[in-house]
């Protein structure tokens, strides 16, 4: 079935694009890469985490601002601007700015007094930073009626709480489940499969998700939900759920879903729920970090986990020769990927040692460049190179420098946990110092956690710490192993 | 003139950092306050670990190879005292009108 096109604004120009496509890619599709302008000294920006995350794709939609345009599809007749404020003296002002390069705190220095002055320097700062005006007639209209989600209310207790619809989450529940117990399962996406969404058919973590996903989505004792946030842990044993973001985007989305061939059901809240269990398992999964160097926002840099989910969720290339950077297996999984769908990859730059066994199903003709680091990007609105600096790996200082010509950054060092839950639940969180210090992540010092108050937690998966997708199915079945134990014994007493 | 972004939202260098680390600011939370790293829409989601990372590398003098030169040589930090800031819930932004019409359905 071909789909159907949508016709849409984008600022004054009117674009079409596709039905069940994100603003993001439709955008992408008619040449407009550039979504936003950075507060301060508005630099471009385009997607970046491409799950609704960071603030680089926001843009004003039909009236409302912070939209993420990554994870909300595209409709006829949208309205869709650039949020910042950009004067016709923008170029003057940014070059102002980036002349005087405002030092850190600046702005609690500057016209202390009087206090008009400040009132007025504050609020002409905010203006220019460009963070979108909220119109307050669209804003709070919205009621009840118009939002076509269904309000399945949920039960008040479960024996256990999933937080994370990906591998290990899945496999938590579904053991779980398994083993009698009524488990709540929630996931932010509309689709479940976390980090596992971005690999392709052949690949085996997608045959282990797709064999998840069918176990878990129905069965009787798993409560799943998708599109559905958690959006705070209060101690002892009460999880604030609700819908997702700050737009109209979830209303819309849950009546027609982004493209993945994986089943649909979508069964999120519209409303907020407090759902109390005495086991919760944290599998929240893992960000992208974007290591430092020289103009590392420029756009075109993306992590691993971020460029999946564009090709496989999205259907958006967005670019056709990449340089790959990272280490260990994720990136040569990466860089197949890349060749996979079609994109040249002009370079493998690996910050460690070459190991025979990552890089044995990669084409011998790539590039490989060993103990290096990407140390400068280029490029004006999007990356045009990266310069790529050869470390000597005796004495780890800098020695050679080669540029690279490429449209395309892809990131694949260790992402760091969603820490966010775990932490308000009481987990304590330190460095794993490792070998290659972009590798360096916070790690949960313990997986499991019992309160006095006879609550346990578990974290599970990439916030765990755990990479491989056979560690991830085994720490899930075994937190579920636990909790049966406490279920059985508290049963008995 | 080349940046290395640390915190995207708020537009904050690496070169901030350190220069807020020079002016005496010396632990995390006024580091935050000053500089408005881990303050922007995302709340630090993307980038507050590599703050984290910059200051557990200076004070451990750990991790080697990207230590850099401009950064100030005599910390006062306690290296137990990097860690993850307080995160107050919500997790993701929330819609006013959410937590003004509360919980919906039975209680
Ligand atoms: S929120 Fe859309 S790219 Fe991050």
């Amino acid at each position: 079935m071909k789909p159907r096109s949508v016709n849409f604004f984008f600022e004054n120009r009117r674009l079409s694009g596709q039905a069940g496509d994100s603003i993001a890619k439709a955008l992408f599709d008619a040449g407009v890469k550039t979504l936003s302008y950075s507060v301060k000294y508005k630099r471009p920006r385009s997607v970046h985490c491409a799950r609704g995350r960071c603030v680089m794709c926001h843009m004003e939609v039909d009236g409302v601002p912070g939209v993420p345009t990554c994870i909300t599809p595209v409709e006829d007749g949208m309205r869709v601007r650039r949020e910042d404020f950009r004067p016709f003296f923008a170029p003057l002002l940014i070059f102002a700015v980036r002349a005087i390069s405002f030092p850190a705190g600046f702005y609690y220095r500057m016209f202390t007094k009087p206090a008009f002055l400040r009132n007025l320097f504050l609020g002409s700062l905010r203006r220019m930073a460009g963070v979108g005006r909220l119109r307050v007639d669209r804003a709070v209209t919205t009621s009840a009626a118009d939002n076509p989600v269904s309000t399945t209310t949920l039960k008040p207790r479960y024996d256990m709480v999933v937080i994370g619809a990906g591998l290990a989450g899945m496999s938590a529940a579904y053991s779980a489940a398994r083993g009698g117990a009524s488990v709540l399962l929630v996931d932010e996406y509309h689709t479940p499969g976390g980090h596992s969404i971005g690999f392709h058919g052949e690949h085996e973590i997608a045959s282990i998700r797709d064999d998840l996903v069918a176990k878990t989505w129905g069965h009787s004792s798993i409560d799943f939900r998708t599109k559905t946030t958690a959006h705070a842990f209060y101690p002892p044993h009460t999880l604030l759920l609700g819908p997702v973001g700050p737009n109209d985007g979830e209303r819309r989305a849950a009546s027609q879903s982004l493209g993945t061939n994986l089943p649909r059901r979508p069964e999120s809240l519209s409303a907020m729920h407090r759902v109390e269990a005495a086991n919760f398992i944290f599998a929240t999964g893992a960000y992208d970090i974007i290591p430092l160097f020289d103009d590392n926002d420029t756009p075109g840099i993306l992590g691993e986990r971020a460029i999946r989910l564009l090709i496989e969720r999205d259907k958006l290339i967005p670019g056709s020769r990449a340089v790959a950077y990272g280490t260990g297996p994720a990136l040569y999984d990466l860089s197949r990927f890349l060749l996979h769908h079609n994109i040249a990859i002009a370079a493998v730059v690996d910050a460690g040692e070459p190991v025979a066994a990552d890089d044995r199903e990669l084409p011998n003709d790539i590039q490989r460049i060993y103990h290096s680091r990407v140390s400068r990007a280029a490029g004006r609105e999007w990356l045009s190179s990266v310069r790529v600096t050869h470390r000597d790996a005796a004495t780890g200082r800098g020695s050679r420098d080669t540029t690279i010509a490429c449209d395309l950054l892809c990131i694949a060092f260790e992402g760091q946990g969603a820490y966010e839950l775990a932490y308000q639940a009481g987990f304590k969180f330190e460095f794993s110092p490792h070998p290659i210090q972009e590798n360096n992540v916070m790690l949960p010092s313990t997986r499991t956690l019992h309160s006095e108050n006879g609550v346990s937690f578990f974290v599970v998966g990439e916030l765990a710490g755990q990479r491989s997708w056979r560690d991830k199915v085994t720490a899930g079945e075994e937190a579920a192993a636990k909790t049966l134990q406490r279920l059985q014994a508290s049963e008995k007493d | 003139m080349a940046k290395k972004i640390l915190c995207h939202c708020e537009d904050v260098e690496t070169e901030e950092l350190y220069s807020a680390l020079r002016q005496g600011y010396g632990d995390l939370e006024t580091l935050k306050r000053y500089t408005g790293i881990g303050t922007g829409k995302c709340q630090g989601k993307c980038c507050f670990i590599q703050t984290l990372r910059l200051l557990h590398d200076m004070v451990t003098r750990t991790g080697g190879m990207e230590r850099e030169a401009t950064g100030p040589k005599d910390l006062m930090i306690d290296p137990d005292d990097i860690r993850v800031p307080t995160l107050r819930p919500p997790v993701l932004p929330l819609r006013i009108k959410d937590i003004v019409e509360g919980e919906r359905g039975e209680p």
